[in-house]
């Protein structure tokens, strides 16, 4: 669960900048979202989401602003900047290059 | 840019560190909420919810501390909050706080302190230009090295040598400067005019000395003497005013013409004797002398040239004049030495390197008690902050995280302590720099607090923090010390009282180690203080007297023989004037006194030898008007002592020392045999009339060299000062009569360096007082911190065994018993740190056995003065502690748990 998300530090900036990409966020709105994505394959805890978060915010990427849930409580949303868009579309075609290659190699292989 | 984005951030958490806790908490919080709000939804119970999802995600300070270590300046921040964290856990507790900042602060003080006098005596090099290649060149014969050779002698290899650059020669010396008509003792040299351009100093105001200053004897020339002055002297005496270039002033009689103002920082060759004047040595009558000793020759080699290919070719010269003197053969000097002048003279390392090195040591040790005393501070305090640490544990708090935490703390209490180390420093520095300057000699230091001191004090202070804090860090964090209960785990309190006792043995021992020092040195200086040097030293008054002569200080032709015998009944006038005083016992006029840092040696010959057996004595020379040994309590073993009736006139007679008579006679009597002084102006025989004790002059510790003392009329040059002594009853009233008489029967009197014998031991002994007054300074000092640290422990024990101590009581155990259980607990870890100490005294005897006069290392009177003293702290530490808990009342002490 968490673990392999850590092993994949840059995959998880990745799939943090996309799925605020769609809309604003929440913490646990942005888990929500990458696990029910990932169809499970991704469940990140908060012992990893918040360093990213805080990570990305730092970097200029996300922005965080508080706002209310539906239930009233207060909660930090997250939105991407359009330095955070830049990077995630030049994220993107890493992502693409990289699993190309690896396809390639996994493919000559099989 | 990325990176701005990143500075931002880190800059409002920096600023807000509040507000940015706040709204992690927060966000974390609602994480948490929302996370078990939904669990609820699903019908779990609120306590269900958040067990579920602290095991599934950690607690949520767990959560906050990775969402900060993933930040930039994670380290700052953490840091600071740990900084932050620690001072409020010192202000809570200020006993331990000052307890721990005092301990280490004498401690890191005392180092520093002892440290900035090691780097200024020992470390700092000669500021001057590429002091590798300089060298000092000594006589230097069987017993050790001594001045240049005579000056005609350095003249010939200054001229002729191939592998120096440059030569210069130097005399310390104290002048008597007039400036505006106000005569001050200054100290200066006598120098050639090529000492600056050989090393390599110029002049920050106007110009320094060139050889044609210097090349002319008795004047200096062109235009008369010039003179060049120090830095410091300029700034306190001219109030640094450029106007100072072409101002006349009078060194001795003669008058000099300011030329030059040396930079900052250069003083001379001799570190601890600055120079404040320099003046031609052109101008120092013995540069006319053929066999004279007396002053000190500086090179500058080549590139290229090796130190011992320059020694061989300054030898050769320096045979060859010895045969044309007629001195060749003489044991004293006979071969040249060059000793690298980079560090200065060495006179003054050789004088206290070791001793420094020994105060370092004992500093060191000093620290290292004070560390001990923290490091059971901290285990003590780990019993009292195990709720806090087991909460901390608790909520996340990584190990790691406690140690770092713990670690910072100690960082903070030795980084307050550094601070209060420096002050302490600071006081201590002056207090030694006075001890020194407060001395005849003048030694004048001037310690700097530089980068090596600061480099110094923040190395000290981190080698303290891990030598006080890890193990205490490492224990007070550990899971199992951190359990919470009511009681004390047995497990936490063997593991403390385990630790703490060897600590507080490890404090006994290097304490007594100490105080076996301070015991040894206190003793070494009692032997000294209580010697018989051949003299007596109660209520003698002695100084120096100086008389500007006619001929200016110059040496006469020899026909003006009998200047020798008025310059002498000068001085016997002087000295009548003060014997008739009723006060006065007795009063002597010598070219030297006991102590008085003064000294000439020549070479004897016995007349009447077949030739070529003859045979040279190196002896020491004191001319002494008749009242000498009578002053000072010299007894005469065989003939007769001088009386008034040796006059310039009468036959010329000499008095040996027991050591000279028997180096040049043996066994048999030298009365009535007749000896000449070669190399020396007066060439007439002296027959021996007297032998008398030997007395040390040179220093207390060394055995009396062979002295021959000759009538003050009958001296072998004419003296234009002498050592007066006066024992008297009344030091002040004489001096008062002296001083005014001496203006009136010498011309241009002047008396400096006054002071009584007593001062001239205690200053002769200054190596010996400062150490035995810093070893048992720092000995108590350590004591002390041992004390402390013995009478927490105990006190510990005997609050852990309350309960037992309770039992025992209830059962009717004797008061005296619970007593004597405590106390032999003491003697126990006493006894042990003892028995570890004293073998390490042993280990140390090859330093400090040469420090020590009439003892040795093992000497068994202080090391059972040394552990008795010991043994009546330790126990008294102790009784009070054993004493409380022998009186407790069983009830309240079984109710007590």
């Amino acid at each position: 669960m968490a673990k392999s998300a850590e092993l994949l530090q840059g995959t998880l900036d990745l799939l943090i900048l996309r799925t605020l990409e769609l809309q604003p966020l929440h913490g646990v709105g942005v888990a929500d979202r990458i696990e029910q994505v990932t169809g499970g394959v991704f469940v990140v805890g908060p012992g990893s989401l918040f360093p990213a978060l805080h990570r990305l915010a730092e970097r200029g990427w996300i922005e965080g602003q508080w706002g209310e849930l539906d239930s009233g409580r207060r909660a930090k949303f997250y939105t991407l900047t359009r330095a955070g868009a830049a990077q995630l579309a030049q994220e993107k075609q890493n992502w693409r290059r990289v699993l190309t290659a690896v396809t390639q190699v996994l493919g000559e292989e099989g | 840019m990325s990176w701005a984005s990143h500075i931002k951030h880190l800059y409002w958490r920096l600023r807000h560190p509040a507000r940015s806790e706040a709204e992690l908490a927060e966000e974390v919080q609602s994480y948490f909420d929302v996370v078990v709000e939904r669990q609820m939804l699903l019908g779990l119970s609120r306590e269900e919810a958040e067990r579920a999802a602290r095991l599934k995600f950690g607690g949520p300070d767990r959560v906050k501390e990775r969402a900060r270590e993933g930040r930039t300046g994670a380290e700052i921040e953490t840091t600071r909050r740990d900084f932050r964290y620690a001072m409020r856990a010192l202000r809570k507790n200020p006993g331990f706080a000052v307890a721990a900042v005092l301990s280490l602060g004498l401690g890191l003080g005392a180092n520093t302190a002892i440290f900035t006098l090691v780097n200024t005596v020992m470390l700092k090099s000669l500021p001057v230009k590429n002091s590798d290649r300089l060298f000092f060149m000594d006589s230097a014969g069987g017993r050790d090295h001594g001045n240049a050779p005579p000056y005609p002698c350095y003249e010939r290899m200054r001229d002729s040598n191939h592998y120096f650059s440059g030569m210069a020669a130097f005399s310390s010396d104290r002048f008597k400067v007039t400036i505006d008509g106000a005569p001050e003792q200054i100290n200066g040299q006598y120098a050639s005019g090529s000492f600056f351009n050989v090393l390599g100093v110029g002049a920050i105001v106007g110009r320094v000395m060139t050889p044609e200053d210097d090349s002319k004897f008795g004047a200096g020339e062109p235009q008369g003497a010039v003179a060049v002055i120090s830095y410091g002297l300029w700034k306190r005496r001219f109030g640094g005013d450029l106007s100072v270039i072409g101002k006349s002033v009078q060194v001795g009689e003669t008058w000099t013409t300011i030329v030059g103002v040396t930079p900052p920082g250069f003083s001379g060759l001799e570190p601890g004797f600055p120079s404040d004047i320099t003046i031609p040595i052109a101008l120092n009558p013995g540069v006319r002398s053929k066999a004279m000793w007396w002053f000190g020759v500086v090179g500058r080699l080549k590139d290229g040239a090796t130190p011992e290919q320059a020694r061989a070719e300054l030898d050769a010269t320096f045979q060859t004049y010895l045969s044309e003197i007629g001195m060749k053969g003489d044991q004293h000097f006979n071969g040249i030495a060059l000793i690298p002048a980079a560090k200065g003279f060495d006179g003054l390392r050789q004088r206290f390197g070791k001793p420094l090195l020994i105060v370092m040591t004992i500093v060191g040790l000093v620290l290292l008690i004070g560390c001990a005393n923290v490091a059971n501070l901290l285990l003590a305090r780990a019993g009292a902050r195990r709720g806090e640490i087991a909460l901390r544990l608790a909520m996340g708090a990584s190990r790691s995280r406690l140690i770092r935490q713990l670690l910072t703390e100690g960082m903070m209490l030795s980084t307050i302590a550094a601070g209060v180390g420096v002050l302490f420093a600071r006081w201590g520095v002056s207090a030694l720099v006075a001890l020194f300057s407060g001395i005849r000699g003048r030694i004048v230091i001037e310690p700097h607090f530089d980068g090596a001191v600061v480099v110094f004090i923040s190395a000290a202070a981190l080698a303290t923090t891990l030598l006080f804090s890890i193990a205490p860090a490492l224990y007070t964090s550990r899971a199992d010390a951190a359990r919470p209960g009511g009681n004390v785990p047995a497990g936490l309190a063997g593991f403390r009282f385990g630790a703490g006792q060897v600590l507080v043995v490890i404090q006994i021992m290097l304490s007594a180690v100490l105080l076996c020092g301070a015991a040894l040195f206190l003793r070494s200086l009692h032997n000294l203080t209580h010697l018989d040097a051949g003299f007596q030293r109660k209520s003698i008054l002695t100084m120096q007297v100086d008389a500007t002569l006619p001929w200016g200080g110059h040496k006469p032709s020899l026909e003006a023989e009998e200047e020798y015998g008025r310059v002498g009944r000068m001085w016997e006038e002087l000295l009548d004037s003060v014997r008739a005083l009723p006060q006065v016992e007795a009063v002597s006029a010598s070219s030297m006194a006991p102590l008085n840092g003064r000294y000439r040696g020549l070479v004897m010959k016995i007349s009447g030898e077949p030739a070529g057996t003859e045979f040279r004595h190196s002896t020491s020379l004191n001319e002494v008007s008749s009242g000498f040994f009578d002053a000072f309590g010299v007894a005469l073993l065989a003939g007769r002592s001088f009386t008034p009736g040796d006059r310039a006139s009468s036959p010329r007679v000499a008095i040996l020392s027991e050591t000279a008579a028997h180096a040049a006679f043996h066994d048999s009597s030298p009365l009535g045999r007749r000896v000449t002084f070669p190399g020396q102006d007066v060439t007439a025989e002296y027959e021996i009339v007297g032998i008398v004790r030997d007395v040390r002059y040179a220093s207390l510790r060394k055995e009396a060299e062979p002295m021959v003392y000759l009538p003050i009329e009958q001296a072998i040059a004419p003296l234009p000062g002498v050592a007066v002594a006066v024992r008297s009853r009344d030091a002040d009233g004489v001096l008062s009569v002296l001083r005014s008489r001496a203006r009136e029967i010498v011309p241009g009197g002047f008396i400096t360096n006054v002071a009584t014998v007593r001062q001239l031991m205690d200053d002769s002994l200054l190596v010996e007082r400062l150490l035995s007054i810093l070893a048992n300074l720092f000995g108590g000092l350590a004591l002390l911190l041992a004390a402390v640290g013995l009478y927490g422990i105990i006190s510990f024990t005997v609050i852990r065994r309350t309960r037992e101590i309770g039992v025992r009581i209830a059962l009717g155990a004797q008061r005296s018993a619970v007593l004597w259980m405590v106390l032999s607990k003491t003697i126990g870890l006493a006894a042990i740190g003892l028995a570890l100490g004293i073998p390490f005294v042993f280990l140390a005897k090859r330093y400090i056995d040469s420090e020590l006069f009439g003892l040795h290392t093992q000497d068994p009177l202080a090391i059972a003065g040394s552990a008795l003293a010991l043994t009546s702290v330790v126990l008294a530490a102790g009784i009070w502690p054993a004493w409380r808990g022998s009186r407790l009342d069983p009830m309240t002490s079984l109710r007590q748990e």
